[in-house]
C-alpha cells in the first residue's frame, strides 16, 4: 500500500522541475567542480570539457581521440587495454544513465535549454525540421563519430598512403562549441582564437568559431539544436540497448494523440507514431522524460531501471501537471455552475 | 659527430645538464611526454619485439616486471640528459667525466625518494634514469674540487617534469610543489611555480619566471645569476633580499608566420655563482671558503600570441552570427504567406 502511494506520488510529480535543478547542479559541478572537487575525476568518470579551467575531469571524447592517436602496433599491445578500460568506464556510466546524460547532466545541453528559456521569455517563435530534413540531418552525428575515430588513427597510421596532418589531433574538440563557450563561464576567453600555425589549424579553428556561432543562433531558434549533431549522442545510442535505464512504450494503450511529439524538444516523430516497438529510446532521444509527463494514458510510456518502474505516464499525473489540479477537480472546474444556472432561470 | 671529451672538471667551470641530444645520438633519442624530455628509443624497440609472436611474448611475459606506474603500458622508458660545458647553447660542447673527478649523481622523485641515476660511458656519454612518478623530479650532478683554501662545488641541476596524459590528471595541482633538498646541496636554485601551473605547463616567450636561491634552507641574497639564451644573449642579475630574480623570456628570433613552429623549444641556461665564508670539510681537510656554481637549464616555447589571433576569432564568430541571423530572418519572412482575401461570388 505504501509502495503504491510512493509510486503514485512519483507518477504525479513534476519531473521537469526536478530535471531543472539536476541540470543546474550538474552544470555547476562540471564547470566549477574542479575548484572544489579536485580529485573527483580519479574517482568517477567525469565528462566535463577539459578546456574549462575549473573542469574536474575530461569528456570521454577527448580521451578517445587522444588514445586513438597511436599506431596499430601500439594499439594491439597493452596500450589497447588502456583504450578498452576507458571504453569500459564510459560504458559503465551509460549502463546506468543511458541517454539521460544528455537530458539531465550534459552542460552543453543545459545551456541550450537555458537559451530556449530566454527565447520564450523574449517571445520569439521556434522552428522544427520537416520530416525530410530531420532524416537527412540525423546522420551527421554518425559521420562525425566515424571521423573522430578515423582522423586520430590516420595521424599515426597511413590510410592508402595518406597521413592526416597533426593539426587535427583532436578533431572534434577543435570544432566542438563546448570548447569555446563553456570556458566563458569561468571568465576564460582564451579559446576564442584562430590558430595560424598551418593551413589545417586555420581551417579547424575557423570551423570551431563558426560552429560556436551557429550553436548560439541555432539554439535560439531550434530546441536542442546541437544535440542533433553531437557524436556523443551517437556513441551513447550504440550502447543504449544494454542500458539499465529504459523508456518503453505500450502501443496498445497509445491513442496517438501526439502530445509526446509536441513536447519533444528534438522532435522525434516515432515517439507518437510507433506503436509496435517496445523500446522507444531513439538515437536523438535525450531521456528528458517530457513525453512521459505529457502522456495522458496510464502506463503507456514507462521509465524503468533494471526492470523496476521509476516513472510511468498516468492520467492523474497529466492533469496535475498541466492543470495544477486532479482530474475530478478539473472536470468540476469546467462544469457549468449549477447554482448560477438555477439563479438565471 | 659530437666529440665526448672525457676530462677533469676545472673549478668554476660551467657544467650543465642538457635535454638536447648531440648530433650523433639524434636518431637514438625521441622526445617523450608533454615536456619533450629526451628518452632512448631502445625501450620502444624492446616493446615491439615483445608482442610480435606468441613464442616471443610467452618468453617475455616471464621477465621480471619492473615496478612502475607505466608498467601496464609496456616497456620502461629510459630518460637521458647530457652533460655540457660552457655557456653556449647553440654550439654544444658535450663532455664526459673522468674517473678522477669527484662527482655525485642524485635523482629525487616528486615524493622525495632517491631514485637510481647512472652515468653511461659508452660511445656516447649521458645520464640515464627512469621517471616513474607524476610530477617534478630533481636531477643533480655535483662535482667537488678543492683549490687552495677554497672548495669549489659545481652543481648541474635539472627540474624534470614527468607527466603522461594516459595516467590521468587527477593530481594536476600537485605538479607544482617547489622542492629543494638542503641535505643534497646546501646551495640551490628553484624555479618558482605559478599558481595556475599544472602538468601541461610550459614557459613561453614573454612570460615572467622567478627563480629563488637558497643557502642552507634559507633564502640567499645577492647571488649572481646569469641567463644564457639559445641565440647567445646573456643577462646578469643579482637576487634580492627574498633570494629572488625575475626573468622575462623575450623572443629573440623572428620568422615568417608560415614557418613558425609553435612546438619548438628554445633552451636557456641559468648559471648562479655564490661564495660563502663558511668552514667546510672535504676529504679530511677544512676549507674556509666555498664557491658554488649552480646551473639549471630549461626551455620556453613561442608565445601563443605569435600564432593565434583572438581578433580573427571574433571576426569569424561575429560574421557567422550575423549571416546566420540574417539567413534565418529571410527564411522565416519568405515562408510567411501573404494575406489574401478570398471573395466568393455567391451570386
Amino acid at each position: 500500500m505504501r509502495k503504491l502511494k510512493i509510486k503514485r506520488y512519483i507518477d504525479n510529480s513534476n519531473v521537469s522541475r526536478f530535471r531543472f535543478w539536476i541540470q543546474i547542479i550538474s552544470f555547476f559541478i562540471f564547470v566549477y567542480g574542479g575548484y572544489f572537487f579536485i580529485e573527483i575525476a580519479s574517482r568517477l568518470p567525469i565528462f566535463s570539457c577539459p578546456y574549462v579551467q575549473g573542469s574536474p575531469g575530461g569528456c570521454y571524447l577527448i580521451g578517445v581521440q587522444h588514445e586513438l592517436n597511436t599506431t596499430w602496433e601500439s594499439m594491439l599491445s597493452f596500450r589497447g587495454l588502456g583504450i578498452l578500460t576507458s571504453l569500459g568506464i564510459f560504458l559503465l556510466f551509460f549502463i546506468f544513465l543511458n541517454k539521460a546524460w544528455c537530458g539531465f547532466v550534459c552542460p552543453l545541453g543545459t545551456l541550450q535549454d537555458w537559451i530556449t528559456k530566454l527565447r520564450k521569455f523574449l517571445g520569439f517563435s521556434f522552428t522544427r525540421y520537416d520530416e525530410m530534413s530531420f532524416k537527412r540531418l540525423k546522420s551527421i552525428k554518425y559521420i562525425l563519430l566515424v571521423l573522430l575515430i578515423l582522423i586520430p588513427l590516420g595521424i599515426r597510421n597511413s590510410f592508402f598512403g595518406i597521413h592526416v596532418p597533426h593539426g587535427m589531433h583532436t578533431p572534434f574538440c577543435q570544432i566542438c562549441p563546448a570548447r569555446i563557450i563553456l570556458p566563458l563561464f569561468t571568465g576564460d576567453t582564451s579559446q576564442i582564437f584562430i590558430d595560424f600555425t598551418d593551413t589545417t589549424t586555420i581551417i579547424m579553428t575557423s570551423l570551431g568559431m563558426m560552429i560556436a556561432a551557429l550553436f548560439l543562433v541555432g539554439s535560439f531558434v531550434k530546441k536542442r539544436f546541437f544535440c542533433f549533431f553531437c557524436p556523443m549522442s551517437a556513441l551513447q545510442y550504440i550502447f543504449s540497448k544494454i542500458s539499465l535505464l529504459r523508456m518503453t512504450k505500450d502501443g496498445d494503450k497509445c491513442t496517438r494523440c501526439g502530445n509526446c511529439y509536441r513536447v519533444c524538444d528534438v522532435g522525434i516523430r516515432e515517439i507518437a507514431d510507433d506503436i509496435i516497438s517496445k523500446n522507444i529510446v531513439k538515437d536523438d532521444c535525450m531521456l528528458c522524460v517530457k513525453c512521459v509527463e505529457a502522456c495522458p494514458e496510464d502506463d503507456c510510456l514507462k521509465i524503468s531501471f533494471a526492470g523496476m518502474p521509476i516513472f510511468n505516464a498516468s492520467q492523474e499525473g497529466f492533469f496535475k501537471r498541466y492543470t495544477g489540479s486532479s482530474l475530478t477537480e478539473y472536470i468540476k472546474s469546467i462544469e457549468p455552475n449549477k447554482e448560477n444556472e438555477n439563479e438565471s432561470k | 659527430m659530437a666529440l665526448f671529451l672525457i676530462q677533469s672538471i676545472y673549478a668554476q667551470e660551467i657544467i650543465w645538464l642538457s635535454n638536447t641530444p648531440p648530433a650523433s645520438m639524434k636518431d637514438n633519442v625521441r622526445a617523450s611526454g608533454m615536456h619533450r624530455l629526451s628518452a632512448l628509443k631502445k625501450g620502444d624497440t624492446k616493446k615491439k619485439k615483445v608482442y610480435k609472436t606468441n613464442a616471443d611474448s610467452t618468453k617475455k611475459f616471464k621477465r621480471k616486471k619492473k615496478k612502475s606506474s607505466y608498467s601496464s603500458y609496456g616497456a620502461v622508458t629510459n630518460y637521458v640528459q647530457w652533460i655540457r660545458k660552457g655557456n653556449s647553447i647553440q654550439k654544444p660542447a658535450y663532455i664526459c667525466i673522468d674517473d678522477s673527478t669527484d662527482y655525485q649523481l642524485k635523482l629525487i622523485s616528486p615524493t622525495g625518494n632517491e631514485e637510481k641515476i647512472e652515468l653511461v660511458k659508452s660511445k656516447n656519454c649521458y645520464l640515464k634514469f627512469e621517471l616513474n612518478e607524476e610530477g617534478y623530479y630533481n636531477a643533480y650532478l655535483i662535482i667537488k674540487k678543492a683549490i687552495g683554501d677554497t672548495l669549489y662545488i659545481n652543481i648541474a641541476k635539472a627540474e624534470l617534469l614527468s607527466h603522461s596524459c594516459r595516467n590521468g590528471h587527477h593530481k594536476k595541482l600537485e605538479a607544482r610543489p617547489v622542492m629543494h633538498y638542503p641535505e643534497i646541496t646546501e646551495f640551490e636554485i628553484i624555479r618558482e611555480r605559478h599558481p595556475w601551473e599544472d602538468f601541461h605547463y610550459f614557459s613561453s616567450s614573454g612570460e615572467k619566471e622567478s627563480y629563488k636561491a637558497f643557502y642552507k634552507d634559507k633564502v640567499a641574497e645577492n647571488v649572481k645569476i646569469t641567463l644564457y639564451t639559445e641565440k647567445g644573449w646573456s643577462k646578469t642579475m643579482h637576487t634580492d633580499k627574498n633570494g629572488k630574480v625575475n626573468v622575462q623570456f623575450l623572443q629573440d628570433y623572428f620568422s615568417k608566420w608560415q614557418e613558425l613552429n609553435k612546438r619548438k623549444i628554445h633552451y636557456y641556461m641559468l648559471a648562479a655563482e655564490y661564495t660563502v665564508q663558511d668552514t667546510n670539510e672535504y676529504k679530511g681537510k677544512t676549507y674556509p671558503y666555498v664557491h658554488y656554481t649552480l646551473t639549471m637549464s630549461d626551455g620556453y616555447r613561442p608565445a601563443r600570441t605569435m600564432y593565434t589571433s583572438m581578433v580573427w576569432g571574433l571576426i569569424v564568430f561575429l560574421t557567422v552570427t550575423i549571416v546566420s541571423i540574417a539567413g534565418i530572418f529571410i527564411y522565416k519572412e519568405r515562408r510567411k504567406k501573404p494575406y489574401k482575401e478570398l471573395k466568393f461570388d455567391e451570386h
